[in-house]
């Protein structure tokens, strides 16, 4: 009996999942059909005219996260490295309660914050790049920095904390500084768990919604000349989740091809945020085990 | 010099550490300056008026549990089941680690696309239009993931003699699991869904295509049709509209119950955590 | 008597935790080129003097130390003290060996390098000499850029000597160091230890009376006495053995 039940309610999770994964790639076909490659290749998103092409989402989901990346992991890695390596054991779980409750608060209120806090200084910070608004990649991408930066200081804790103590205590009675431990000895050892910790970041922040949506401006095919283009993040962009939790999303159900350029997105951010969550997975893994 | 960048690389890691700090006091600061003021007995019980702009909060906070309860009853059987198969039935070392993957994947998977899935499933497919069934659900999904890792971690804590002895009594396999395991397991379960609907608690993705309307609800009374309010969904739709100061103290406020409601169900689990991680380093 | 001067002195050194006193007022003179034994049971603190003698007692978080270590007749809690060059110089060997994951010879060189700039034949020099002295040298000689975690433990443990000498300390501090060695690896540490004495001073902790026996010029037997550890009495091997008078050397010795 309660055998046959775990089997029964784990076949749902399993079905589930399973016609999850279906279901958006089945709904997303007529798109497919419609546009072919050019679905992924172009910048164009004409929903009336039934043009239909994802790429600066794409590149708007990449920015906000790669900015989100460049601002959280140095300063993560160092909360990190000093609860791990300088504070005494009952203060460090203090301090990473305090980060885990950080990691809790909702994007609707980091996004909030954004709207009144983040919008106005970033436009008054870089008025003389002349942006149009404060609503920008940039905006998306600092507010995105802290809302991963306590998934980067407790993944990197933890993997710092996984090193044994006999390894910093026989650099110590080498000689070694505290420093010279923690840069030769600790950090070379904990790489694996260090590079989980981006790639876990950086699944979370492409995956983050409501946030974004908030601040990023929602400017459709906004998408510059090179993607390397600094100035471009102080435009206004969309995002993959900021497309997909827009209004659109009801207006688009019913006409086949416009509702399968939106599962198309989901799909996209689907492969996107599980490579990086896998990858990340297998890093936290030991490399024999 | 090299005591100097001894010096240099604690000074940078205390820095650090101080800025992650720093930022959640100074968030929490400003909620709760900016929302403090809307707090009063009447914020809880009346209902929403003029847009937001008046009354309370009643029926979103109740909107909110309804859906936090309707996830974690319908998580909690799935989450037993599976972190049984893992711990009990399955017998392969190779399939219950793909378990564990596919649940670490579960968990990277983005809250608007569960939201999408629910939309066409559940409120099209079934036709249940906005329900609070339908959210609850799709919250439910949202949180399996770690309402399951904290209980397959709590029953792997279980020392292996309780079993032993348990057997040695005679009992079978279904009766080592309810008397032995899931007894000495449940503070897991209760653990790993307060952190759950602590994540769950703030999310507008999930239910704002499946659930939640901004006003003119109340008690649901059926499945079909039945949608409620909810807190983040409320403070979604006002900070996207009026800075009227009217709607603005109300909306801080709603921040403010809201990230309570969050830092509460987050410290709740806190003691069987700490309890865990006590264990786990004495034991 | 030996005219020797003291290389360690340490003065009613007493370490404690907020709770409770771990050892009290251990007052010992430690002679240049001898092995110093600190014998004694399990809990006593033996080990706690010994990190006492390098500073290595500073990395416990609660961890206080009272009273004085002296090396050369200078105090090595004196403030401007740099605790991690007396750790170069007063070298420790731990009872697992602890190798880093790295080539053998990156191992050598773990801490010397970082102590000082070296060129490359200088380090090279360095670590042929470091390895012979620690009697690796013959064993890896062909495979120095093999990881070292594939050295037996034994050989381990003789790294982890190479690593300490490389960045030549006077003194070196052992804390049981073949407790996870088989008799024969055992047998290579207290050759080699024996050896070291020419150059070096050594404070070793044991458990084995026929190690202490063996390889000891000085011992010190610290026991428990009022549910705190302290010195009970200190002098050659044998005349501390023989000490029946004072009941828990006489408990110790009879019931190894």
């Amino acid at each position: 009996m309660t055998k046959t039940l775990s089997w029964l309610f784990s076949l749902l999770a399993v079905a589930t999942m399973g016609l999850l994964l279906g279901i958006f790639i089945w709904q997303s076909v007529p798109v497919w059909k419609h546009e072919g490659w050019s679905y992924l290749w172009e910048k164009k998103w004409y929903f009336r005219q039934h043009e239909f092409g994802v790429m600066s989402m794409v590149y708007g989901t990449l920015i906000v996260s790669i900015i989100a990346l460049v601002l959280a992991v140095p300063v993560g890695w160092g909360a990190a490295v000093f609860t791990s390596e300088y504070l005494p054991r009952r203060v460090r779980m203090a301090v990473k309660i305090l980060i885990e409750l950080l990691a809790g608060v909702p994007g609707v209120i980091y996004g909030l914050l954004g709207i009144l806090l983040l919008r106005d200084w970033v436009y008054d910070t870089f008025e003389a790049f002349e942006p149009l608004s404060g609503d920008t990649l940039l905006t998306a991408g600092i507010l995105l920095a802290v809302m991963i930066l306590p998934t980067v200081v407790t993944l990197s804790d933890d993997a710092l904390r996984a090193i044994p103590s006999a390894q910093r205590l026989a650099a110590r009675g080498l000689g070694l500084t505290r420093a010279e431990t923690i840069f030769s000895v600790i950090i070379p050892q904990a790489a694996r768990g260090l590079g989980a910790s981006v790639l876990l970041a950086l699944g979370r922040a492409m995956g983050e919604t409501t946030a974004v949506f908030l601040v990023v401006g929602r400017q459709d095919n906004n998408l510059p000349d090179s993607w390397f283009s600094l100035r471009a993040w102080l435009d206004s962009g969309q995002t993959i989740t900021s497309k997909l939790v827009s209004s659109e999303t009801n207006i688009a159900y019913g006409d086949s091809i416009h509702w399968g350029a939106m599962v198309g997105l989901g799909l996209i951010l689907l492969v996107m945020t599980g490579a990086a969550t896998l990858v990340g997975t297998f890093f936290t893994r030991k490399p024999h085990a | 010099m090299r005591k100097f960048l001894d010096a240099v690389t604690a000074l940078i890691a205390f820095a650090c550490a101080l800025l992650a700090l720093a930022l959640l006091g100074g968030l929490v600061y400003v909620i709760v300056q900016k929302g403090g003021p809307a707090i009063s007995w009447g914020f809880f019980t009346e209902q929403i008026r003029l847009v937001g702009a008046a009354g309370g909060i009643f029926w979103n906070l109740i909107g909110t549990l309804i859906l936090l309860l309707t996830a974690f009853l319908a998580s909690a059987p799935i989450a037993i089941a599976l972190a049984l198969m893992e711990r009990v039935w399955l017998k392969s070392e190779t399939s219950r680690s793909i378990l564990r993957t596919g649940l670490y994947a579960i968990n990277g998977v983005p809250s608007i696309v569960f939201g999408i899935f629910g939309f066409i499933v559940l409120v099209q497919w079934c036709g249940w239009g906005k329900s609070w069934l339908a959210g609850g659900l799709i919250l439910a999904m949202v949180i399996l993931p770690t309402v399951t890792v904290a209980l397959m971690e709590r029953l792997k804590a279980i020392p292996a003699k309780y079993v032993e002895a348990a057997a040695g009594l005679g009992l079978s396999r279904s009766q080592i699991i309810w008397a032995v395991l899931l007894r000495q397991s449940w503070g897991g379960l209760i653990t790993g869904s307060l952190l759950g609907l602590a994540r769950a608690a703030g999310e507008v993705a999930p239910i704002m295509f499946t659930a939640t309307i901004f006003a003119g609800a109340a008690m649901p009374h059926a499945i079909k049709e039945s949608p409620v309010l909810s807190l983040p969904y409320h403070i979604f739709i006002l900070a996207q509209d009026s800075f009227d100061p009217g709607v603005g103290s109300k909306l801080w406020g709603s921040a403010l119950v809201l990230l309570g409601l969050v830092f509460s169900l987050s410290l709740a689990a806190l003691p069987t955590r700490l309890r865990i991680h006590e264990e786990a380093h004495h034991g | 008597m030996d005219k020797r001067p003291n290389i360690l002195q340490t003065s009613q050194l007493s370490v404690s935790v907020p709770s409770r006193t771990l050892v009290r007022d251990v007052t010992v003179g430690i002679t240049e080129n001898q092995v110093f034994g600190l014998i004694g049971p399990s809990g006593a603190g033996k080990s706690t003097v010994l990190r006492a003698l390098n500073r290595m007692t500073d990395l416990v978080p609660g961890l206080k130390v009272t009273g004085d270590v002296q090396l050369h007749g200078r105090s090595i809690f004196a403030p401007g003290t740099d605790a991690n060059a007396l750790r170069a110089k007063v070298g420790m060997l731990f009872q697992q060996p602890v190798v880093f994951p790295a080539s053998i010879v990156d191992n050598v060189l773990f801490g010397a390098r970082r102590l000082q700039s070296l060129s490359k034949s200088v380090q090279a020099e360095l670590a042929e000499s470091a390895l012979q002295e620690a009697a690796l040298w013959s064993e890896v000689k062909d495979r120095l850029k093999a990881p070292a975690a594939k050295l037996s433990v034994g050989q381990q443990q003789r790294l982890c000597l190479a690593r300490a000498l490389a960045t030549k300390p006077e003194v070196i501090l052992m804390d049981e160091p073949t407790s996870a060695l088989d008799p024969r690896s055992t047998e290579a540490i207290e050759a080699l230890i024996k050896r070291l004495k020419s150059r070096h001073t050594i404070v070793l902790v044991t458990h084995n009376l026929r190690q202490a026996r063996n390889v000891g010029d000085q011992l010190a037997f610290i026991g428990v006495r009022d549910g705190v550890g302290q010195l009970l009495c200190e002098g050659t091997v044998e005349s501390v053995l023989n000490r029946t008078d004072v009941a828990e050397v006489d408990e110790y010795v009879c019931c190894q």
